[in-house]
């Protein structure tokens, strides 16, 4: 009996110094699914990780006080299953994320910012609806 | 016969002037949010975003742009909200002769003439152009000049002075009336 509790105090030091899953660096973007596309929230880390994926992606700009801009990220994430598989959009907001729509010349809510495969910004355009992020993450 | 339409009239004249009250105090409650600070649009009230989705859907069915169906939203609830009092003014001043309704009919006429152009500015070229916008200077998409807050200031102000002034000469009307009976 008590050689198994020993074995078991040993043990349980042994787990004790067993180095923590939060010590293991955690990926800055969510794991691209291999299936279909994900949403996340924008932040500049997680763009310029999605820059390296070699996928192309979009960040949709909107506001919380802009009825139509929560009604579009509300049907960004309930449909991030249908997007192409391995790209992403991410949703920003408007009112926080001034050095983004400095950088990409987002003048107005409702904006997405579009990236091409190698990571490269080929448009900004304002009043944008899902079928554009469709088509241009399909596309390219 | 004639007592009878009078009441008919009096009741419809009656129920189109509450809802002018509902209608003022949804202004009166954008401006105090304006006060307070809520300035990169016109606030409204959940119950009327609501109605403003109804419309916006039943306006342009199938369109996917969320904006578009917004703004068509809006105009169409603000032009109906307004001919509704204009008929309670058309009413009333077949009830009540006074020059404070006359002046309330000619002045909700021009404020329906600005839903009206807003309104089908806003369907046909998708930018609601009117005094009230400045003939579209103050648009956030389709022109140069963006500025989303000017515009909420200007269109804020502009809405609750246009209803704040039929208001007060229907109120001024029932007074006299009041006054003189």
């Amino acid at each position: 009996m008590k050689s198994l509790a020993l074995a078991f105090i040993a043990l349980t030091l042994i787990g004790c110094g067993a180095p923590k899953s939060a010590d293991t660096p955690k990926p800055s973007v969510a794991i691209i699914n291999e299936a279909h596309g994900y949403a996340d929230n924008y932040t500049p880390d997680k763009l310029e990780t999605l820059k390296s994926t070699g996928k192309p992606f979009a960040v949709f700009v909107g506001a919380d006080w802009c009825p139509g801009c929560k009604r579009l990220t509300k049907e960004i994430i309930a449909n991030q299953i249908v997007l192409p598989k391995d790209t992403a959009i991410l949703t920003a907001n408007f009112d926080n994320e001034l050095a983004l729509r400095r950088e990409y010349g987002v003048a107005v809510k409702h904006t997405g910012i579009f990236f091409d495969a190698n990571g490269e910004h080929l448009y900004t355009k304002g009043g944008v609806v899902f079928a554009d992020f469709m088509t241009h993450l399909a596309k390219n | 016969m004639i007592k009878n339409l009078k009441l008919i009239i009096a009741g419809l004249v009656s129920a189109l002037l509450v809802f002018q009250i509902f209608h003022f105090a949804e202004h009166f409650i954008q401006l105090w949010m304006w006060f307070v600070g809520f300035r990169n649009m016109p606030f409204m009230s959940p119950w009327a975003t609501e109605i403003v989705w109804v419309l916006g859907e039943w306006m342009v069915p199938g369109e996917e742009d969320y904006h578009r169906i917004f703004k068509l939203g809006v105009e169409l609830l603000h032009l109906i909200g307004n001919m509704l009092f204009l008929l309670g003014i058309i009413g009333l001043r077949l009830l009540i002769k006074s020059k404070y309704v006359t002046w309330a009919l000619w002045f909700q006429a021009f404020h329906v003439f600005e839903h009206v152009m807003l309104f089908f500015t806003a369907y046909y070229i998708h930018q609601a152009i009117g005094m009230s916008t400045l003939f579209g200077y103050f648009q956030p998409y389709g022109t140069d000049v963006f500025d989303e807050v000017a515009l909420t200031n200007y269109r804020v102000w502009w809405h609750f002075i246009a209803n704040l002034i039929p208001t007060v000469l229907v109120c001024m009307s029932f007074k006299r009336k009041k006054k003189d009976s």
